[in-house]
């Protein structure tokens, strides 16, 4: 997935977001699943890389904060440049964060908080080799080929 | 649709990309579904339903 934001840091007009999506219904996958394509998107010249973990609402809690935990340890431990997303889908259109951070009193959030939240750390963390002649002009046609004014 | 009924990843993204364009927050200025495959391409779906094949095979890599 890739969403466009208004870039508020004023870098550039837009900010595009590669988005790699897993997501959990049982025990078929693991905690590093999707973290080598969301790498892999740092030379395609996205501004930022996240990985977003969707689990579902039938998985426990405590099993998807194991799963976060580890997939943070990894991403922190390594100080990988990747935005980390992990929500529990509730019902047909609300998330539970429990990445970058748990809500505990609010509990569920709609998708357009979701998707401000997902700008702002967006804005702080960003692709590192953005600044590289040849990453940057992927980034331009990749704005190109998406319509997006250069 | 539940979402929680969805069967495979694609089916989500597919339903995610329709609820975040109904429930848009006024900085999210569009948004794309891309696939990693088949897995040599990077392909992003254009605007109207057209495939756009952005990096095709790895051409550039």
């Amino acid at each position: 997935m890739i969403p466009v934001f208004e870039d508020i840091r004023g870098i550039d007009k837009v900010l595009i977001a590669g988005v790699e999506v897993k997501f959990f219904k049982g025990k078929t996958k693991s905690f590093c699943d999707g973290l080598q394509q969301t790498l892999s998107f740092g030379l395609f010249g996205f501004d930022s890389l996240v990985l977003w973990h969707i689990f579902s609402e039938r998985i426990e809690n405590k099993n998807i904060e194991e799963c976060v935990r580890s997939t943070e340890d990894i991403i922190e431990g390594f100080n990988l440049p990747i935005v980390y997303l992990a929500t529990k889908l509730i019902g047909t259109d609300r998330f539970e964060f429990f990445a970058p951070w748990r809500l505990y009193s609010s509990g569920s959030v709609e998708a357009d908080y979701l998707l401000s939240s997902l700008r702002n750390c967006c804005n702080e963390r960003r692709n590192p080799p953005l600044d590289k002649g040849e990453i940057e002009r992927r980034k331009k046609t990749l704005k190109v080929i998406l319509n997006i004014p250069v | 649709m539940n979402m929680n009924e969805i069967k495979d990843e694609r089916e989500l993204v597919k339903s995610l990309k329709t609820l975040f364009e109904e429930k848009r927050p006024t900085s999210l200025k569009k948004i794309f579904i891309h696939t990693n495959w088949p897995q040599k391409s990077f392909v992003i779906f254009g605007e109207n339903g057209g495939e756009v094949k952005f990096l095709p095979d790895w051409k550039w890599i």
